[in-house]
């Protein structure tokens, strides 16, 4: 009578049951087999299976309110608060850099006495609903431009960081702090970035793999990438590792006006 | 033969090991396979139900019947007094008793539910696993799925590293 009892479902019937796992749950599944690792790959199941979200941060200006809408809401999870509403002082946060599933924001407030800026970050998880209120950064002068970057990857360490560059007059990145959460604490490294570092433009911007890449302009030179990585160094308040990767000059590629232009790819170097 | 009984037109259901079961025509069509054999006019004799034995068979018949959407011209007076949600939640305890079921039985039922396309069967036999092992170590998972671990352990290393938040 039971000669047709069935030990083993076939791989359609695994990704059904598979599919009704939570994302954080289906990874760790992932971890069972290769050939469950191999369905998120294949174009018949991927579709059914959980997904890591993904999405567009946009940010538009109104007066002196900002609105923040997360464009291509992803299946698959709850509807997420694109417009950051959970999180204080949402109005007037200016949306800086996302990087693998944490977004960061900021304030600035003014000192009219001493005409000096602070600018307050906030570090959210928008699934989550989760965030983090920085200490507030050293007062800058009046009118001083930031470009503010973030970097988390949470398949090497649960620790994020915020690199926070003023712009000069020329708007190459010059002055450098640096929030470890780690140490909660913001790091100075003003002294260390300006030995020899002149003209990082900075954006595009990328952070893969632990490394962050930045653009750097040198006048009638060859353009180059900068790389920085080795954080957990920081965590000794030791400056991280910094190297260079010159680009081939191929005129073709670049626009008159001289700006960089560049597309990142996702890989790996063997 | 299709046959007729108390004006309700009926189908019937022949499993591989030769049992024959009797049903509504609005029961077996709660499998859309089935459905579309009989829009298809490809049911006018017994149709033979492949790869699904009579104990696991009978158990779908069970799941159907128990589902199938009363209407008033089949006399169900009840489902006119009977709110929809007090309704709902009477299959709800009925469907949890249902599928308390060893694990093979359970598995004959998530392929019959997946070959008769019947989803809500499919949804419960699946959600049931699922809800079975999700919390449990990789290695219960493999056993219960009966699945091999085929990574070299540098490999296992290193996927568990990208998914290390998964585990926390």
């Amino acid at each position: 009578m039971d000669h047709m009892e069935v030990s083993v479902l076939p791989d359609d019937l695994i990704v059904e049951i598979l599919s009704r796992l939570p994302l954080k749950s289906f990874c760790r599944f992932k971890c069972v087999c290769k050939p469950w690792l191999a369905f998120s790959f294949d174009p018949n199941y991927r579709k059914k299976l959980p997904k890591i979200p993904t999405g567009l941060f946009c940010q538009y200006q109104d007066f002196d309110k900002k609105a923040t809408k997360l464009l291509s809401q992803p299946r698959n999870v709850e509807k997420i608060d694109g417009a950051l509403s959970f999180l204080p002082d949402h109005p007037q946060l200016e949306l800086m850099d996302c990087c693998n599933g944490l977004v960061l924001c900021m304030r600035r407030s003014m000192d009219w006495s001493r005409r000096t800026i602070t600018c307050h970050f906030i570090v959210c998880n928008t699934a989550t609903r989760e965030w983090t209120r920085l200490p507030d950064t050293r007062p800058y002068q009046e009118h001083a431009v930031f470009e503010a970057m973030l970097a988390f990857n949470p398949s090497c360490s649960p620790q994020f960081y915020v690199f926070n560059f003023k712009r000069n007059t020329f708007s190459f990145l010059s002055g450098l702090q640096v929030f470890s959460s780690d140490l909660s604490t913001w790091l100075v490294y003003d002294a260390w970035w300006s030995s020899g570092i002149h003209t990082v433009v900075g954006y595009p911007h990328l952070f893969i793999d632990g490394s962050l890449y930045l653009f750097s302009m040198r006048h009638n030179s060859v353009k180059r990438i900068l790389v920085l990585n080795g954080f957990e160094a920081m965590s000794s308040r030791m400056p991280p590792n910094r190297q260079t990767i010159k680009l081939p000059h191929d005129p073709s590629v670049e626009p008159a006006n001289g700006l960089p232009v560049g597309l990142y790819t996702r890989g790996r170097r063997c | 033969m299709a046959t007729r009984e108390a004006g309700k037109k009926m189908i019937m259901l022949k499993s591989p090991d030769g049992m024959e079961f009797e049903v509504e025509e609005a029961v077996a069509m709660e499998s859309q396979t089935i459905r579309k054999m009989i829009e298809d006019d490809c049911a006018d004799t017994a149709i033979l139900i492949p790869n699904i034995n009579s104990k696991i068979l009978s158990r779908v018949i069970e799941y159907c019947n128990k589902h199938v959407p009363t209407t008033g011209a089949t006399g169900a007076a009840a489902s006119d007094t009977v709110a929809p949600a007090a309704l709902a939640e009477d299959l709800k305890i009925w469907d949890a008793e249902f599928i308390k079921v060893n694990r093979a039985t359970r598995f004959n039922l998530i392929q019959a539910a997946s070959y008769l396309n019947i989803k809500g069967l499919l949804d419960l036999t699946s959600q049931t696993t699922i809800d079975t092992i999700s919390d449990n170590s990789l290695e219960e998972i493999r056993s219960f799925l009966s699945t091999k671990n085929d990574y070299l352990p540098e490999e296992e290393q290193t996927i568990r590293r990208e998914n290390q938040w998964a585990f926390q």
